[in-house]
């Protein structure tokens, strides 16, 4: 029995259950133990089935906890004798049946790994998610598209998911929001901004362009303050490319410019600046009416207020007409000079060409007029300097000639050295590119080397790996050695039982001859007295001993049975008691009735404290 | 080029808009001259329906009457005229011609603003627009685990148009999708980073 419960042991160490090392057989468990290894059986045999691992102090629930997992155990199919006794109150024997039968019902080794490996980071949880929103979209079957409205396909859990269906571009689309261009007297601007300017969604072409037009007007703005230090550079770049977009865009920026320095805004986000103007152009209709209960004092301090600001619009207005004028002399003069500036520049090419064309013609003459200087230096008198020439000349093929011949000398012994030179040198190369060549194949061998000595080596690991999780069944191959000795014993026992039986056989053979023996030789002597007893009075009395001494023995032989029949029915019964004794009812009923006891006990408390509470409201 | 095929639609837009622009009242005008504006700048135009029935116009009316208000809107704006000079292109009762001016006096700048970049953009494509989105690659014909992530990448472009500055450029969308991988999308930042410190 010691085998059975250390392999019950190992295989609850296996599903998490927390047994201490002392602890070797099934006599020593506590019913706490007992009944967390029962309920952690159960969970891995019926994931979810939620019954707690630790008992409670309180009796009842005990009891129902007990109870519970022998309900689950006869639901599996367990066919014994099951209570919430058997877990509260082990007796030792019926729980090595009943974990048995748990222990042969637990998932295999491959299953239970899976259940043991939960992935913890939040990538790994997401591609669970991925793969099970994978594995249960193929696993559905298909739906006709127009039964999924936009792509949508609802499962019978309540979930959804995307499949195919339209998918919009995003295209953004310019919205005014009353808040970007001011280019004349807020009042128009008002006007325009209440009556004219559409909501938001009507400004857009199309229902699909409006999520992302909202989208790119609310990142420029978020954007707009962090661009304007980079905004000057801008500008200058585009002064460079036009002078008519310079000036427009230089308006643009002063107009806008104007307008922030008047409405004194605070607020610097154009995000803000939205709302504030959306709120402003539907609340302006109110603040027009100011309720009449406003005391005077507000009143004139909003008149003066109103005239300054009237006042301010005047003189606005009269710096603004200023300016205009201004600006269009400057325009009217910018024009005029870009007129000039483009005749000029038409003009410029030809003139160019017109100079290099006189360059040309310049340098020509120039040379001629050397040549011709010399030649006429010369002609005074002809004939000695036509000498004088000659004599140069023949000095000058002397010369060159006598300039080959020390050519000749120096370069016939340089010619050979560089010979000799270039034949060493390829020499030298062809040594050098065998021994490239060596190193190339050198290195490859190397390489093949380390990359076979890293195969090795993750062989290695590997196998260490594998062993490293091998070992822990060396046990097994323990348990299965142990096995097969046992089945060797018992397949002994079982010849010696044959044996046995041959023996009984054979003597209940022996016991039948002897006994017919017995009988015929009765006879023959019972003939032969009887025959005798009839003339002679000894023969007679012979004849009776022996009628008596058969009866007796045959008596006698009867006797020997009913013993040996007597004393296998008291061995039977004797067995009996030892496994009633084994059982222990009475300590196990005294037991049970004690919980009862308690049980009604704590429902009495229970129900006072009710009463009290109940008197109490 | 541009000055001359305005100034002679111009002239054919004026007759048009002489003769449908008197059946509006101001307050329609308005409305009318401001959604044509509208539609200039890249936002939804004027609606037949609603002033087709505030008018006695049919819609080939209509239609005619938007595309010449639209080329003379752009002219004006082109040519920064002042009250007189609209007068003369266009001679409208006085109450009409002061509603056209108050409306580009509104819109002005914005307008301004709108063909400036239309102008500036010239025939190149602009960006104008982009979407994206991770994708996650679970596997491959060759790999029955491969984990990887793509960003997919939807850039959106306008080509500006300048011989066509009354046209809608939302017409004109250009379309690129390219997907990218974690070192492509690094390589591409790093790009447009560099190009944002030279400018």
């Amino acid at each position: 029995m010691d085998e059975v419960d250390r392999i019950i042991i190992r295989s609850l160490k296996e599903i998490g259950c927390d047994i201490e090392e002392e602890i070797e057989s099934l006599k020593q468990f506590s019913p706490e133990l007992v009944v967390e290894a029962a309920s952690k059986c159960i969970e891995a045999i019926q994931p979810g089935s939620r019954i707690p691992t630790s008992l409670p102090p309180s009796m009842s629930l005990r009891f129902r906890i007990g109870a519970t997992i022998a309900q689950t155990c006869t639901d599996m199919g367990y066919t014994g004798e099951v209570g919430y006794q058997t877990f509260l109150y082990s007796n030792e024997a019926d729980l090595r049946r009943v974990l048995m039968f748990l222990i042969e019902r637990l998932p295999k080794d491959g299953q239970a790994d899976k259940i043991v490996q939960e992935p913890s980071s939040r990538a790994a949880r997401l591609r669970n998610e991925i793969s099970a929103t994978i594995t249960k979209q193929l696993s559905s079957p298909w739906v006709p598209s127009f039964c999924r409205t936009d792509g949508i396909r609802w499962h019978d859990d309540g979930s959804f998911t995307k499949e195919g269906g339209r998918c919009n571009p995003y295209v953004s689309e310019p919205l005014q929001t009353g808040n970007t261009s001011h280019g004349c007297t807020p009042q128009e601007w008002r006007e325009y901004c209440v009556q004219y300017l559409p909501l938001v969604s009507d400004q857009v072409s199309a229902a699909n362009r409006l999520v992302p037009s909202l989208i790119t007007l609310n990142s420029r703005g978020i954007l707009a303050p962090r661009q304007q230090l980079a905004a000057p550079k801008a500008e200058e770049l585009r002064k460079t490319r036009s002078d008519l977009l310079k000036s427009e865009f230089d308006k643009l920026v002063s107009s806008a410019a104007q307008q922030k320095l008047h409405s004194r805004s605070k607020l610097s986000s154009r995000f803000a600046l939205n709302e504030r103007l959306q709120f402003s152009s539907e609340k302006s209709p109110e603040k027009k009416k100011p309720p009449a209960a406003e005391s005077v004092v507000e009143e004139a301090a909003s008149e003066s207020a109103e005239e300054r600001q009237k006042r301010q619009e005047e003189e606005e207005e009269l710096a603004v007409e200023k300016l205009k004028s201004e600006n269009d002399d400057l325009r009217e003069r910018l024009e005029q000079l870009q007129l000039d500036i483009k005749t000029m520049s038409a003009k410029l090419p030809k003139v160019l060409d017109e100079r290099d064309l006189a360059e040309r013609a310049l340098k020509e003459a120039e040379a001629q007029q050397t040549v011709r200087r010399k030649v006429l230096d010369l002609l005074p008198n002809a004939d000695t300097n036509i000498e004088k020439l000659h004599a140069m000349i023949e000095a000058t093929t002397k010369k060159l000639v006598s300039l080959a011949s020390q050519w000749e000398e120096h370069r016939a012994p340089l010619l050979l050295k560089y010979r000799e030179a270039r034949k060493l040198n390829s020499s030298k190369a062809s040594e050098s590119a065998r021994q490239v060549e060596a190193l190339r194949i050198t290195r490859d061998k190397v390489s093949e080397l380390t990359e076979e000595l890293r195969n090795k080596e993750e062989l290695y690991k590997h196998l260490q790996a594998e062993y490293a999780k091998v070992s822990k069944d060396i046990s097994r191959s323990a348990y299965t050695r142990r096995i097969m000795e046992i089945i060797g014993n018992i397949s002994k026992q079982k010849d010696e039982i044959e044996k046995i039986l041959k023996d009984t056989k054979e003597l209940h053979k022996e016991i039948n001859t002897l006994a017919g023996r017995l009988d015929r030789s009765f006879t023959v002597a019972d003939e032969v007295i009887f025959r005798d007893a009839k003339r002679d009075e000894v023969s007679r009395r012979a004849y009776k001993l022996l009628a008596t001494l058969h009866s007796d023995c045959s008596e006698l032989v009867k006797m020997v049975e009913e013993t040996g029949a007597n004393v296998r029915e008291s061995r039977d019964l004797e067995d009996q008691i030892e496994t009633e004794r084994a059982k222990s009812v009475g300590g196990n009923l005294e037991r049970i009735s004690a919980d009862l006891h308690q049980m009604k006990q704590e429902t009495a408390s229970l129900a006072a404290q009710l009463k009290t509470k109940s008197g109490d409201v | 080029m541009t000055k001359t095929t305005a100034g002679l639609s111009a002239t054919s837009s004026a007759e048009v808009l002489i003769e449908l622009l008197p059946s509006l009242n101001e307050d329609i005008l308005k409305e009318f001259i401001h959604r044509c504006i509208d539609e200039i700048c890249g936002r939804k135009g004027p609606a037949s329906e609603k002033f087709c029935s505030s008018s006695s116009w049919t819609s080939s009316q209509f239609l005619e009457a938007t595309s010449s208000l639209k080329t003379f809107i752009v002219e004006c704006a082109v040519n920064s005229h002042d009250q007189r000079q609209i007068a003369e292109n266009l001679p409208l009762p006085e109450s009409q011609i002061n509603c056209l001016m108050n409306c580009l006096a509104v819109r002005g700048d914005e307008l301004k603003h709108c063909l400036l970049s239309k102008l500036k953009n010239g025939t190149s494509e602009v960006l104008t627009d982009h979407d994206w989105k991770v994708k996650w690659v679970m596997g491959s014909s060759s790999l029955s685990s491969l984990q990887e992530t793509l960003l997919e990448l939807d850039l959106t472009t306008t080509k500006g148009d300048p011989s066509a500055l009354a046209k809608n450029v939302s017409t004109q969308h250009g379309r690129i999708r390219i997907e990218l991988t974690r070192d492509n999308v690094n390589t591409l930042i790093n790009v447009l980073e560099k190009a944002q410190e030279s400018l």
